[in-house]
């Protein structure tokens, strides 16, 4: 009689490397995808409002309260147009990432000292030119801490976004809790887990690294 | 068919001390407003709707008010477990006599939330079982870490001068802790509990993949059975008792708070 | 500010060998500081930033403990005393204030009586007394919040919260330092006339030399790791600066500066009234110059006597070569 033991972790990872590296690519394809929709609306955003309270509170309010929404639910609402698939959960993933962009935008170029842009503008600096050069880079360690947060945010949604069709990691979730019972369950969910941990580990450390090489050297510390 | 008064007035009801705390908080009326117009939509979909033999199982009063009251139990016990330890952990951790574990305990909080809910609570499923109890205990894992992160972040916020004033006018290191650093570390608990209660309703959705019941139990079935008004339904519960967890959060924090900050 | 009541009078400081040594530090901080402090006078600690006359002051209290040396107040040792029982007797005044934002006004006043257990009938006089000593008009400030106030506001209800216990010994630094000049010498004036009634001990701790002779009795100057170069009167430091580092702390016109502080009764005066206008006796010799200045060609003093520019020149040499 032959027995079959269950595969550990490695034996798993192993055997199906060539689907899982597919997934690994799928998940960061979609992580970068909706990070560059956030990175240019929330950005965006901010800096078109910064300067009008009134606006600011309504557009942080807008998107904290989107931000309320529990995920699952969010998803649910794009399906009926869009369907299942890559596309609502691109959308949803893009909605959440919102806030933490748009308010550490905000923040980040309030947080500047009016006086130095005063003294810009008195120089003769056009008012563009003034945000480009002196504001924007002044806020930016305070801007890309916001991305960072919001690309966090992101790898922890996308594990759900897979239950509807979303692409990436989060798919072997799922699978091992459908197929529960059987031998490679746990390990499923373990790939899925851990691994879009892993990644979302390299992409923060990632942040850390990218903050520091654009901040502009008079910021750094030390 | 029930048709919802969305034209209600509010203001004869309020005492004055409330009007005067939405007045200057105009924000939190939007979310009341967006509650009812919700629910309304709801309500009209659902009433003009007949609804099929599938959908006649999940959209029942039943049904539907199981699925609320399972959803607010695992929000509110997994809240309160978080509440629980999370803020007094956070106090002590900003104690001097613990500053050296703090940067340890943020890193570790911060490279915990990279870990996805939905997966821990699987594999926690996995492990020990499906059921109310473990998916509970699961929710609150995972909650412990941000909330003591942003209670250590809030605290350490605090005027360290207005401290150095107590204790120089003799406060004892406790005196201080209680009669000045909590009442103005009060904002930020409250803000950790309303983060801690969203936190808890999201995720509590997902109590339906380990027979947790909660307002899942509208969306996944719906989803799976494809019949868009279950899941509809589903999601538009969810968010109402989202939003409405929040709001009261909200106006608990406006009401709590000490005057003078 | 006004009014006369009682008040607990300051007490002798001593201060022996205090030292400061931070646990990575090649360098204490403060090194064997030892310096008497007489009761009932103000003495200010001055220094260029970083000297650690910040540091020696908040060790009076403790808040920096030191690591050896010993502190007495009044004859007794405190060194090793209960540091809450110690600084509920000495009035603490910092530069960032420090009011407790969710209290009010009153309540913040009213702190270190509460802390002591005084009744609340008590305690309520208190406040209000204090209140108007510091200038603010009880009925209007009591139930307000810090924030609702300005900073020289909230600087004055930092003077008052630290004498609210009747303390005999203050610790004050660089209190007036977050207003505006002009704030700044309202506030520095009222503390000197304050101090003339309350007469505590005052440790005044300062990196303006200006206020130092406003308001100092006696002054240290300090210098690195808080070494004392010199410590006197007013008068005994800008007529005769010590070492070099005195010097150039002191700075330029020492000797203008001086009339300042040399009052009219202490001078010889040429007998007789004459044509002109007259000062008190407690003016000082600034004012008689001014007066020159204005082309007056003499000053009467009282109703004793008289000065003319040459006998004020003879005047001031001889007040500058009794101090020498």
């Amino acid at each position: 009689m032959v027995t079959i033991k269950p595969p550990n972790l490695w034996q798993f990872i192993h055997l199906q490397h060539e689907k899982i590296l597919l997934a690994v690519i799928a998940q960061v394809e979609l992580v970068l995808l909706v990070m560059a929709i956030v990175t240019f609306t929330g950005v965006l955003t901010g800096v078109l409002v910064w300067k009008r309270a009134t606006l600011v509170e309504a557009v942080t309010g807008f998107w904290s309260v989107v931000y309320t929404i529990p995920s699952l639910a969010m998803l649910v609402f794009f399906i009926g147009p869009f369907g299942l698939g890559w596309l609502p959960a691109t959308i949803a993933l893009v909605l959440y990432g919102q806030l933490p962009v748009v308010r550490n935008t905000i923040v980040g170029l309030r947080s500047v000292d009016p006086a130095i842009m005063e003294s810009a503008s008195a120089m003769g600096m056009k008012p563009f030119t003034v945000l480009r050069k002196i504001q924007f880079p002044l806020a930016w360690p305070v801007i890309i801490v916001g991305i960072r947060v919001s690309c966090m945010l992101v790898f922890g949604l996308s594990t759900i976004a897979a239950y509807v069709g979303g692409p990436g990691l989060g798919d072997y979730v799922f699978s091992g809790l459908a197929e529960l019972g059987s031998f490679n369950s746990m390990n499923k969910t373990l790939v899925g887990s851990l691994g879009i941990t892993i990644i979302a580990l390299i992409f923060d450390a990632g942040f850390v690294g990218l903050k520091r090489i654009t901040t502009a050297k008079g910021l750094r510390i030390g | 068919m029930a048709t919802v008064n969305k034209g209600a007035t509010k203001g004869s009801l309020l005492s004055p001390s409330a009007r005067l705390i939405f007045r200057r908080n105009r924000s939190l009326l939007v979310q009341p407003v967006l509650i009812v117009i919700v629910l309304g939509l709801l309500l009209t979909y659902i009433g003009n709707h007949k609804l099929d033999k599938i959908e006649a199982v999940t959209i029942n009063w039943p049904f539907i008010s199981q699925a609320i009251k399972d959803h607010l139990i695992l929000s509110f016990a997994s809240a309160a477990i978080i509440i629980a330890i999370a803020i007094p952990a956070g106090i002590l951790l900003t104690r001097p006599k613990a500053k050296k574990f703090t940067p340890l305990v943020l890193l570790l909080a911060n490279v915990g939330q990279a870990f996805p809910a939905i997966g821990i609570l699987i594999i926690s499923g996995i492990l020990f079982g499906f059921g109310k109890p473990i998916a509970i205990f699961t929710f609150a894992a995972f909650g412990i870490l941000p909330i003591l992160r942003n209670t250590v972040v809030g605290l350490q916020e605090i005027d360290p001068f207005v401290i150095e004033s107590a204790i120089g006018m003799g406060m004892t290191p406790r005196q201080a802790l209680w009669k000045i650093e909590i009442p103005l570390a009060v904002p930020v608990i409250l803000a950790g509990v309303r983060t801690t209660l969203i936190l808890t309703v999201g995720v509590a959705t997902f109590g339906v993949f380990v027979n947790g019941g909660g307002l899942g139990m509208l969306i996944i079935p719906g989803l799976k059975l494809n019949r868009q008004i279950v899941l509809l339904t589903g999601g538009m519960l969810t968010v109402i008792v989202a939003f409405t967890m929040d709001w009261l959060a909200r106006l608990a924090e406006e009401f709590l708070r000490p005057r003078g900050i | 500010m006004a009014n006369t009541h009682s008040s607990t009078p300051g007490q002798e400081i001593r201060l022996e060998k205090l030292t400061k040594r931070y646990p990575n530090q090649k360098k204490d901080a403060v090194k064997e500081f030892s310096l008497e402090i007489p009761a009932g006078e103000i003495v200010v600690f001055v220094g260029p930033s970083g000297c650690g006359k910040t540091t020696t002051m908040k060790m009076i209290n403790r808040i920096i403990e030191p690591t050896s040396g010993a502190i007495l107040i009044g004859g007794k040792d405190v060194t090793h005393t209960p540091a809450h029982e110690l600084r509920r007797n000495i009035g603490y005044v910092i530069q960032q204030i420090g009011l407790f934002p969710h209290l009010t006004i009153g309540s913040n006043v009213a702190t270190v009586p509460q802390l002591l257990g005084w009744d609340k009938g008590h305690i309520r006089e208190r406040v209000d007394e204090l209140l108007t000593l510091v200038g603010l008009d009880p009925e209007e400030y009591r139930g307000r919040y810090p924030k609702q106030l300005s900073g020289g506001q909230q600087q004055r209800v930092g003077v008052a919260r630290a004498l609210a216990a009747d303390p005999a010994v203050l610790l004050m630094d660089e209190p007036f330092g977050a207003t505006d000049p002009i704030t700044r010498v309202r506030l520095q004036k009222e503390f000197r006339a304050l101090q003339r009634e309350l007469k505590k001990t005052v440790v005044f701790v300062t990196h303006d030399f200006e206020e130092a002779l406003l308001l100092g009795d006696r002054i240290a100057v300090l210098s690195d790791q808080s070494h004392v170069e010199q410590y006197g009167t007013p008068l005994e430091i800008l007529s005769n600066p010590a070492t070099d580092k005195v010097k150039s702390f002191v700075g330029e016109a020492a000797s203008v500066r001086m009339l300042a502080l040399v009052s009219l009764s202490a001078i010889e005066l040429i007998p007789g009234t004459k044509d002109g206008p007259t000062l008190s006796e407690d003016a000082t010799l600034r004012e008689a110059m001014e007066k020159f200045i204005g082309g007056e060609k003499v000053v009467n003093v009282g109703t004793k006597g008289h000065l003319t520019f040459e006998s004020l020149q003879e005047a001031i040499t001889h007040a500058r070569s009794k101090v020498a």
